[in-house]
C-alpha cells in the first residue's frame, strides 16, 4: 500500500526535488541554466534513488517505472514552459512593466517605444548567439545549428495538420433570428455584419422619435447660456448630436424622451451582447446621433477608420461601432461603403498623414491596399451595420438628394479593474 | 499497462480535437482543448466503471494514469499555443535559413521581412481581450486577472532569478 502510494507520488516528489534544486543553484551561483540542468538531472535521480533502493524492484512493474518516469518528465517540462515566460513572453513582460507602473498606468506609445521592434529582434538575435544558434563572421549572421530550425519546421508541419485553414467565406447579412454560430464566425471573418431587424419596428420608431426631437429641442436651445458647451460644438460643427451629453439636456428639458432614451439604448445593449460581446457596453463618449446633409459637399466623410477619425484608439483597441440609420439608405439616401475584413490589416497600419485636420485615408491609398469593391449595403429603418473600429469606410457616393439621420453607438469592452 | 492505457486515451481525444478543428476552430482554444481531453478522461472512466468494464485497475494505477495525462495534456497545450502564433525567435531563424548570410546590420530587412513591428500591437490586442488590461484615460491598466498573473511571474523572477526577457 505505502509502496503503491510512493510510486504513484513519485513523479511530484521528483518535481519538487527538481524545483528545489533549481531555486538553491540560482540563488548560490546565479546561472540560470546550470540550475534548470541540475534540478532535471536530481529529479532524475530522485527517481533511481526510491526505485533502486527503497523499494523491492521485484515488486514494481516497467509500466510503472516508465509511466513514473515520462510523468516526470512532462511535469518538469511543463514548468520550464512556465519560467521560459518569464524569459521569452512578449505579454509576460507588459503585465510586468504595467505591475511595476500600477498606480500610473502606461500609454500605448510608451509600452511600444519600451520594446520597439527593434529591441525585439535584438534581444532574440543575442539569445540565439548566447546558445550558438547563430554565429557572427565577419559582419554576417550564419545559422550555425539546424536544432531550431529543425523545431520551426515540425511546428509548421503540425500546424498545417492541425489548424486548418479557414476557406469559406462568410456572408455579410444576417437576420437577427439567424444562428447566432454563424453570425459569430462570419464576425471573426470580416468583422463587418449587416444585422436586418436589430431593432423592433417598435424601439426603432422610438429611437427615431428620440433623435428628431432631439434636434429639434438643441435647435432652438442653440442660444441658450446653459446648454452643454461640447453638445452644442459637436452640433454646430457637424450636427452631431454627442449622445454623452444628451441625458443631462433631455432632463432639463424633456424628461420623458430620456426615458425612451434609455430604453433603446438598453435594447441596443442587450442585442449586441446577445449577438457578439457578453461583456462590452455602450461608450457614450464616443457615441453620436448624425445628420447628414448629402447635398453639402464640404461634409461627405471620406475614407477613415474609427479607431484613428473618431479616436476611439484611445479608450481600447478593441471597439465595435453599431451604426444604425433612420432613413431607408443605400438607394437615395447614402448608405455606408466598407471594406469588410479590413480591420485585420489596418490595425497594423502606421496612422495616416491628416487632411484638413481629419485622419483621413486617399482614395489612392485605399485602392492599392484594399484592390477590392466596396460593400454598400442597403438598410432600412431597425436595421444595423456592425464593424469593428479599424475596418475602413466611408459615405456612399450618391448623387445629393437629401438629409440621412443614423446614430453611431461605440461598444468597447467593460473594464474589470 | 498504464503507459498503453494513458497513450489510447491520448490518441483517441486528439483524434476527436482533430475532427472537431475540422469542423469548427474555436475561438478560445485553451478552454476547448481542455474540455476535450478533461471531459474525455472523465467520460472513459464513467464508462469503464459503470457501464463496460474492460480494465480493472487499482486506485493507484488510476492515479498513475491521470498524472501522466494531464502531463500530458498540459504539454500538448504548451505546445498548441505555439501552433497558434508563430514564435518571433522561430521566424528569424527560418529567415536566416532562407537567406544564408545575413549582414550584421540587420534591423531594415529583417524588420521588413518578418512584420515584427505588429508583434506589440497584436498582444496588445490579444491582452485587452482577454480581459488582462485595460485603457483608462489613454493609459493601461492591468486588471486583476492581469494583477494575479503579473504578481506570480514577478515572484517566479525573484525566486529563480529570471531577467525581464521579451
Amino acid at each position: 500500500m505505502l509502496v503503491n502510494a510512493l510510486i504513484t507520488c513519485l513523479p511530484l516528489i521528483a518535481l519538487f526535488v527538481n524545483i528545489m534544486l533549481q531555486i538553491s543553484v540560482v540563488q548560490f551561483s546565479g546561472r540560470i541554466g546550470l540550475s534548470i540542468v541540475s534540478g532535471l538531472i536530481g529529479g532524475f535521480l530522485t527517481i533511481l534513488i526510491f526505485l533502486g533502493f527503497l523499494f523491492d524492484i521485484n515488486a514494481i512493474t516497467s509500466s510503472q517505472v516508465g509511466s513514473g518516469l515520462l510523468s516526470y518528465l512532462v511535469l518538469a517540462f511543463c514548468f520550464w514552459a512556465f519560467l521560459n515566460l518569464n524569459i521569452t513572453s512578449l505579454r509576460i513582460r507588459i503585465v510586468r512593466d504595467l505591475l511595476k507602473n500600477d498606480a500610473v498606468g502606461l500609454s500605448t506609445n510608451l509600452l511600444l517605444q519600451h520594446y520597439s521592434p527593434q529591441e525585439l529582434i535584438k534581444r532574440r538575435i543575442l539569445r540565439l548567439e548566447k546558445t550558438g544558434e547563430i554565429i557572427n563572421q565577419k559582419g554576417r549572421w550564419i545559422l550555425n545549428s539546424k536544432k531550431l530550425l529543425f523545431l520551426g519546421i515540425c511546428l509548421e508541419f503540425l500546424r498545417k495538420l492541425i489548424i486548418p485553414k479557414n476557406k469559406k467565406a462568410h456572408k455579410l447579412s444576417y437576420h437577427r433570428s439567424d444562428s447566432l454560430r454563424k453570425i459569430r464566425s462570419a464576425w471573426i471573418q470580416n468583422k463587418t455584419l449587416k444585422i436586418n431587424s436589430f431593432l423592433s419596428q417598435d424601439n426603432a420608431i422610438k429611437l427615431q422619435n428620440v433623435v428628431n426631437k432631439s434636434y429639434e429641442l438643441i435647435n432652438i436651445e442653440c442660444d441658450s447660456p446653459t446648454i452643454n458647451p461640447d453638445l452644442l460644438d459637436n452640433f454646430k460643427r457637424w450636427d452631431g448630436i454627442w449622445v454623452h451629453a444628451l441625458p443631462e439636456f433631455l432632463t432639463a428639458k424633456q424628461p420623458d424622451l430620456l426615458a425612451d432614451l434609455s430604453h433603446v439604448l438598453n435594447e441596443i445593449t442587450l442585442g449586441f451582447r446577445n449577438l457578439l460581446k457578453v461583456e462590452w457596453s455602450i461608450d457614450t463618449r464616443f457615441s453620436f446621433f448624425r445628420r447628414h446633409y448629402t447635398y453639402d459637399p464640404n461634409k461627405y466623410v471620406q475614407w477613415h477608420t474609427d479607431a484613428e477619425a473618431a479616436k476611439t484608439l484611445e479608450v481600447s483597441f478593441n471597439c465595435v461601432n453599431v451604426w444604425l440609420p433612420l432613413n431607408s439608405v443605400g438607394t437615395h439616401l447614402p448608405s455606408l461603403e466598407l471594406i469588410p475584413a479590413s480591420t485585420h490589416k489596418m490595425r497594423f497600419e502606421p496612422p495616416p498623414e491628416k487632411i484638413d485636420n481629419y485622419s483621413y485615408r486617399t482614395e489612392e491609398w485605399v485602392k492599392n491596399n484594399f484592390p477590392v469593391t466596396p460593400w454598400i449595403p442597403k438598410a432600412e429603418l431597425g436595421d444595423a451595420l456592425l464593424f469593428d473600429h479599424f475596418t475602413l469606410h466611408r459615405t456612399q457616393k450618391i448623387a445629393p438628394q437629401g438629409i440621412r439621420t443614423s446614430c453611431e453607438f461605440r461598444f468597447i469592452p467593460v473594464a474589470k479593474e | 499497462m498504464i503507459l498503453l492505457i494513458t497513450s489510447s486515451l491520448l490518441f483517441l481525444f486528439f483524434l476527436l480535437h482533430l475532427i472537431w478543428w475540422r469542423i469548427k476552430v474555436p475561438s478560445n482554444a485553451t478552454i476547448t482543448l481542455l474540455a476535450i481531453f478533461l471531459g474525455g478522461l472523465i467520460c472513459a472512466w464513467a464508462i469503464n466503471t459503470f457501464l463496460f468494464p474492460m480494465f480493472s485497475l487499482s486506485i493507484f494505477e488510476i492515479m498513475q494514469i491521470v498524472l501522466l495525462y494531464l502531463g500530458c495534456v498540459m504539454v500538448y497545450i504548451i505546445v498548441y499555443s505555439a501552433l497558434e502564433q508563430q514564435s518571433p525567435t522561430l521566424a528569424l531563424i527560418s529567415y536566416f535559413n532562407r537567406n544564408k548570410e545575413i549582414a550584421s546590420d540587420f534591423t531594415d530587412s529583417i524588420l521588413q521581412n518578418l512584420h515584427v513591428d505588429n508583434e506589440m500591437k497584436k498582444r496588445l490586442l490579444l491582452m485587452e481581450q482577454g480581459g488582462w488590461m485595460f485603457l483608462e484615460e489613454r493609459k493601461w491598466h492591468l486588471t486583476k486577472k492581469g494583477k494575479r498573473i503579473g504578481i506570480i511571474f514577478e515572484y517566479a523572477a525573484v525566486i529563480f532569478g529570471l531577467k525581464k526577457g521579451g
